[in-house]
């Protein structure tokens, strides 16, 4: 029955492709081939585990938390490797993330490329555990107590770290940008800019 | 007025994989073999020349001579005062017993025992197939339905049918055979299991068998000797089920979230019970497989033998239903 289970993953891959792609390309700074590895990872993992799925969650919230976990060890992985060959080979470790002057004058954007490309740096700035919440949350529009269950947290700390995070992105979001102080607790439908209208 | 998120969540809520990624991974996803293991492909040569030299080290030192510490379990006085046994005999050398279970195909439970040199393959389902896998070691199991638990491979349940076993040595303690709630532990020896309705008769010719009925001591039947074990749901002594009393049982199994003892429940109970009521509790049994315990494989094994059994059923319709939702064919 292998070819059951591969054909019911292939349909939860057209199904959720799109989300666990865009959720990977945030998560490395917009790579695109970073972003198909880890989507890939992601399935494969899910064919291997799919006999484990709790029987009372969703196979969304199963791939959401997949797609999250394969990113945060892929993450933490290279950034190991990275900082002992910089130490190695650099007398300073060379951190590749946007520099807060990327992402002040919002308005010289122009095309969605430059947008995601700010958004991708001032993710990048974010510790990953900060990260998830944010995509999840301001990206993908899940509310924090579905974030909360998904990720197998208590509401407290996924406000908290929206909070923390808050105050990391405050240069992309500017006195006009879309993350505003008041959203995080109460966890309205309206988010991003709507937030501070 | 459009803040700097809403316009970079519009653009990422664009995002869409890119075709060659979708053919990619639904190729990888589909294919019949596992993915590759995910380690740097340096590790192969760091951990295979250790591995390599120390073979080499340890194949080029002197052998020293060791005298043969196989031990003959029927030794001929002959034999065995003078010469050696050799060492690769394997007519008395102890055979490894391991069964696994392969579905190459989806209407066969299929047991396969491996031995050194020798695989056997057997159909459970309405065949009787009897082999030799070694000298001394026959095994014949003629069941209308056995299969592996799936909590461990070395333990057979069967329904129904008969098990003859002639067995000289078997290097494992653990293989057990449960017919109706009373579990055997098979050990080297001669002896058949009958497993009938309501009554399980084991005639021990030689060796013995370690006999383990719920709430009761555990019994050595020796050879020479017979053991039947009847079911407490015997006709004498209750009623048989009423389609009522079953459905009440396995309502209280699934509000208490104990789909694998309603399982074994209903696999019990099979035997029991013929006509509709048995059609009825093959479909529930398929129907708890596949939606609450995963087990496609069973649930479809199980499809079949209630679309063998009742062709025309009442639930023929939805046998084939579940059939293709399961992916059966």
């Amino acid at each position: 029955m292998r070819q059951a289970a591969s054909e019911t993953i292939a349909e939860l891959y057209l199904a959720h492709k799109d989300m666990v792609y865009r959720v990977c390309l945030r998560f490395r700074r917009g790579d695109p081939e970073w972003a198909a590895d880890r989507t890939q990872e992601v399935f494969l993992r899910l064919a291997e585990r799919w006999d484990q799925l709790p029987e009372m969650e969703s196979p969304k919230a199963f791939v959401y938390r997949t797609t999250m976990n394969v990113c945060i060890n892929q993450v933490r992985r290279e950034q190991n490797l990275v900082s002992l060959l910089n130490r190695f080979f650099f007398a300073e470790p060379v951190v590749h993330t946007a520099s807060g002057t990327d992402f002040v004058q919002p308005e010289k954007a122009a095309s969605d490329a430059q947008w995601l490309e700010r958004l991708d740096g001032a993710l990048a700035q974010l510790p990953v555990k900060q990260r998830v919440v944010v995509i999840m949350y301001y990206l993908e529009d899940i509310d924090i107590p579905e974030i909360a269950r998904i990720l197998h947290l208590n509401k407290g700390s996924v406000s908290r770290r929206l909070k923390a995070a808050r105050k990391a992105l405050a240069g992309f979001l500017g006195d006009s940008g879309g993350l505003s102080d008041g959203g995080a607790q109460d966890a309205g439908p309206s988010r991003g800019g709507e937030d501070d209208a | 007025m459009t803040t700097p998120l809403q316009r970079a969540r519009d653009a990422h809520r664009l995002t869409r994989t890119p075709a060659a990624l979708d053919q990619r991974i639904l190729a990888a996803v589909r294919a019949p073999s596992r993915p590759a293991p995910r380690f740097p492909a340096w590790w192969v040569p760091a951990f295979t020349t250790p591995v390599v030299l120390l073979l080499w080290f340890w194949l080029h030192q002197p052998a020293a001579p060791v005298a043969p510490v196989l031990e003959t379990p029927f030794p001929s006085p002959a034999t065995a005062s003078a010469q050696p046994v050799p060492a690769g005999d394997p007519l008395d050398a102890p055979q490894r017993w391991s069964v696994t279970r392969e579905l190459p195909e989806p209407l066969a439970s299929l047991v396969t025992l491996w031995w050194p040199g020798e695989t056997g393959v057997q159909s459970l389902l309405d065949e009787t197939v009897a082999y030799c896998v070694a000298s001394g070691v026959q095994v014949s199991l003629r069941s209308d339905f056995a299969t592996l638990d799936r909590r461990s491979e070395m333990h057979l349940v069967m329904l129904a049918g008969r098990l003859d076993w002639n067995v000289r040595y078997l290097e494992t303690s653990e293989l057990t055979v449960e017919a109706l709630g009373v579990v055997y532990e098979l050990s080297p020896g001669r002896f058949s299991l009958e497993v009938g309705r309501n009554q399980v008769t084991l005639e021990v010719e030689a060796g013995q068998v370690v006999v383990r009925a719920p709430r009761e001591p555990a019994r050595t039947v020796v050879a020479g000797s017979r053991y039947a074990a009847r079911v407490a749901a015997s006709p004498a002594s209750r009623p048989a089920w009423t389609s009522e009393e079953l459905e009440r049982r396995l309502e209280a199994f699934a509000k208490a979230g104990r789909h694998e003892q309603a399982a074994a429940f209903i696999r019990a109970a099979i035997p029991q019970v013929s006509g509709a009521l048995r059609e009825s509790l093959l479909v529930d049994l398929a129907a708890i497989y596949g939606q609450h315990l995963h087990d496609w494989d069973r649930a479809c094994e199980t499809l079949s033998w209630a679309a063998r059994e009742f062709p025309g059923g009442a639930l023929a319709e939805g046998v084939s239903h579940l059939r293709d939702r399961y992916r059966c064919n």
